[in-house]
């Protein structure tokens, strides 16, 4: 449908770096932007070895289910560390001389499906319906120079597998940046039946708040602009714009005469402000964008801190202590968000 | 504040829903109107800080009332005049009908600005990290208050100003409903306070009333009598909730035209003294809702007219029966009842009475049969009551005819009077021109001549407020 793919230049040279060490089989996960016509790649982060230090199989077709899921939950964890505008693109492959094409397709797609799922459950939000469900594996050919990426439908598996070629561009271009503080103040009922599924029922009460956010008015740099406006229209500078938000008015139901009253098992309060953060790409991004980008980060924001008190509580059934050490890893740098100024400079 | 009359004025009515939501570790009653309290108090704290937010309709204009700060800085200053808003915003108009104790009527008319309640997310000084907490076995509440505060502006009035008086309602109409909740809590229930809005005769401006949501208006006769004597009310209703005044598109909604009369322009008030119905009723007549009624059904038409005036008074929750209804329970009364209904004869007076009893409408009844004078208990019956009365005549050699009558108007000089009459007799279309042609008018003594022998039934109003 004629979607392009843009790599930056830091990934790009990432990628040659590992083709050059002959790590072939390597696989990793990709990060980066969705916009309207475009996916500009920005990022490039291989998975990290498991426990053994075993390389990986040079035969993709050779990766079993364990092996999937271990590059899933990287990319769940990296996720988590995204600021507003960042996505999980999908998967790379250092691609071994002897695969061939008809190989590994049902691999592929595995993967990124299960990458996609993976980082789903991080989000307290879906995609619109215009928004692409394509995402990619990006494959390094040893004997060539290029760079090829498959991208999969995940919404519809019928559709044909493109295989689309991928340009470079350097992507240093200053990024224009939306912020907010958020004051979050959620009282979330846990009802006495869901004692033992303690995370997917108590943070249930999340999704008002959530669907609240998604819905509130909202001003930029202290005025009102329309959704369909630029969001650098009018400013000289390129600075940060600072947005504010409004809770939309609350509806008043016909016909409820008294005050809820209801018992329930324990509650959790969310209480705090965080400061919240989305990046866009080039100049000509529209303020619904941005403000969808930014909201979108407010939830990821409160709900992944919420999922990690969690967590702890939680016997962690799939993977054991070995992600417990990475997931305590990534706490520690949970109240730093990664700056994609940070990703940039790294670039340059 | 006078208002002096044909002025302009802007009314800002400040709405929102705002939701009040926590937890309780004790569920008696003391222990709910406790929490209650101190959520009230954060709430009011909330709308005294830069979080409160107020904006236009069209969703483009906003502004902090408590820290004077607006989307549109430069044209709102502290001393514009408030009028300059209305660039920002849309309005609606409506009128209020002054009656000063000369009985002189005047208008008011009323520019509203509708503003909406929004709390800013987003304030920076308060900084803190996210506290994830948990606890346990709890009881979980949740209300949302439907506020509806009104603020009367002179177009003159400096913006500054106004913009303090936004917070102070708003505050004012919350220690009310929290006063609301206090009050009328019981065990575990407590009622969502609601805001109405009357318009009194010694004010000039609408006066706002909280009540509980779900308790009858006979049940708070007692607030209602407190607030007459704090407002200087004599014992006539002015605060019962069906009174309340209709903005502009909240007009009550009948299958039926209500107040047909108010079409009519009124005689003249330099010549006249003008004593008319208080409130809302209906319009019943012969041939509606495909009823085959003509010539026999128009006391059955009046009955319905009174029942709904005591409805639109909120003294009966009861519906307005239809034709059918009214004759199956005069059949259900007794057998002789039962004969004339079927019959479908001309009812009489012991049918009326019956019929308003089984509504607990308390009535006065006078037969005249001597020569057609006009009675002189009109008048002091529309001072006192305000209920519209029914008139028919005696059938000896003319037709029945039955009438509503809504009020009297008298020229004391020449010693003429005029009466409102609506005919339930009318058999046209529900169509306001052609029911001001036939079916309502003021009539002079033409009509005391035209009934002859007659007679009377005057609904009482229930005592009380």
């Amino acid at each position: 449908m004629g979607r392009s793919y843009v790599i930056g230049e830091y990934s790009e040279k990432y990628l040659k770096k590992l083709k050059a060490e002959e790590r072939y089989g390597t696989t990793g996960i990709l990060l980066g932007q969705v916009t309207l016509a475009k996916t500009y790649i920005v990022f490039a982060a291989r998975t990290p070895l498991k426990d053994q230090a075993e390389l990986p199989p040079e035969n993709p077709n050779e990766m079993n289910a364990s092996d999937i899921e271990w590059v899933s939950e990287h990319a769940r964890q990296v996720a988590r560390m995204l600021p507003g505008g960042i996505l999980v693109l999908g998967v790379f492959l250092i691609r071994p001389s002897k695969m061939t094409k008809e190989e590994a397709h049902d691999i592929f797609r595995k993967l990124a499906t299960a990458v996609e799922a993976a980082v789903a459950k991080e989000r307290l939000w879906n995609f619109t319906e215009d928004e692409t469900a394509e995402r990619i594996v990006l494959q390094v050919y040893t004997d060539s120079k290029k760079m090829k990426v498959q991208a999969y439908d995940l919404h519809n598996p019928q559709t044909p597998i493109k295989l689309l070629e991928c340009k470079s561009s350097s992507l240093t271009a200053p990024w224009q940046i939306v912020e907010a503080t958020i004051n979050v103040d959620v009282n979330i009922p846990v009802p006495v039946t869901a004692e033992r599924q303690f995370d997917k029922e108590s943070l249930k009460g999340l999704n008002n708040w959530a669907k609240q956010i998604m819905q509130c008015s909202y001003l930029i740099n202290g005025q009102f602009k329309e959704p369909e406006s630029l969001l650098g229209e009018g400013s000289k500078k390129k600075a940060t714009a600072e947005v504010q938000f409004l809770t939309a008015p609350v509806m008043i139901i016909d016909g409820e005469v008294d005050a809820l009253i209801e018992d329930c098992g324990s509650s959790v309060v969310v209480k705090g402000t965080v400061r919240c953060r989305a990046y866009l790409h080039g100049s000509k991004s529209k303020v619904k964008d941005a403000i969808q980008a930014l909201k979108r980060d407010v939830l990821n924001t409160v709900f992944i801190r919420c999922q990690m008190v969690f967590e702890d509580q939680v016997l962690n059934k799939n993977v054991g202590s070995l992600f417990s050490r990475i997931a305590c890893k990534v706490t520690c740098v949970i109240d730093e968000r990664l700056e994609l100024s940070q990703l940039s400079a790294v670039a340059n | 504040m006078a208002l002096p009359p044909d002025t302009e004025y802007l009314l800002f009515r400040i709405k929102g829903g705002i939701g009040l939501e926590g937890f309780l570790s004790k569920i008696d009653e003391a222990s709910i109107k406790t929490v209650f309290q101190e959520a009230f108090n954060e709430l009011m704290s909330k709308i005294n800080s830069n979080a409160f937010t107020l904006t236009g309709t069209n969703g483009s204009f906003y502004m902090w009332p408590k820290t004077h700060v607006s989307t549109k800085p430069s044209e709102l200053q502290e001393n514009a005049s408030c009028k300059s808003i209305l660039k920002y915003v849309t309005t609606e108009v409506s009128d209020l009908h002054q009656q000063d104790s000369m009985e002189q009527s005047s208008k008011v008319l009323l520019k509203i600005i509708n503003l909406q309640i929004q709390f800013e997310m987003t304030r920076p000084q308060i900084v803190g990290r996210i506290v994830i907490q948990r606890r346990n076995t709890q009881t979980h509440y949740k209300l949302t208050l439907p506020v509806d505060v009104l603020v009367f502006a002179n177009p003159e009035d400096p913006w500054g100003m106004l913009q303090d008086h936004f917070t102070d309602a708003v505050i004012t109409q919350l220690a009310s409903m929290s006063k609301c909740i206090q009050r009328y809590t019981k065990g575990k229930t407590v009622p969502i306070p609601q805001a109405y809005h009357f318009k009194l005769p010694n004010k000039p401006t609408l006066t706002t009333v909280i009540y509980p949501a779900g308790i009858s208006d006979e049940t708070l006769e007692p607030q209602r009598k407190e607030l007459h004597a704090e407002l200087g009310l004599t014992s006539v209703p002015y605060l019962r909730r069906p009174m309340a005044f209709n903005f502009p598109g909240e007009e009550v909604v009948s299958d039926y035209l209500l107040n047909v009369h108010e079409h009519l322009p009124l005689p003249d008030p330099e010549q006249f003294k003008i004593y008319l119905l208080s409130g809302s009723y209906e319009f019943h007549h012969c041939m509606q809702d495909n009823e085959n009624d003509e010539g026999w059904g128009a006391l059955y038409h009046c009955l319905q007219i009174i029942i709904s005036w005591f409805k639109y008074q909120g003294y009966t929750a009861k519906p307005v029966p239809t034709l059918k209804e009214l004759q199956e329970m005069l059949s259900n009364m007794n057998k002789d009842f039962a004969k004339v209904v079927m019959a479908e004869e001309w009812l009489k007076a012991e049918h009326l009475q019956a019929v308003l009893r089984h509504f607990k409408i308390i009535n006065s009844l006078t037969e005249i049969r001597s020569k057609a004078e006009e009675p002189r208990e009109l008048v002091p019956h529309f001072r006192h009551h305000g209920t519209p009365i029914v008139i028919w005549n005696k059938v000896i050699f003319s037709k029945p005819k039955a009438y509503i009558l809504l009020g009297m108007a008298e020229d004391a000089k020449l010693n003429t009077r005029k009466v409102l009459t609506l005919s339930a007799m009318y058999t046209g279309p529900d169509e306001i021109p052609k029911i001001i042609e036939e079916a309502v008018g003021w009539k002079g003594k033409e009509f005391w001549d035209e009934m002859e022998l007659f007679s009377l039934i005057l609904p009482q109003r229930p005592m009380g407020v």
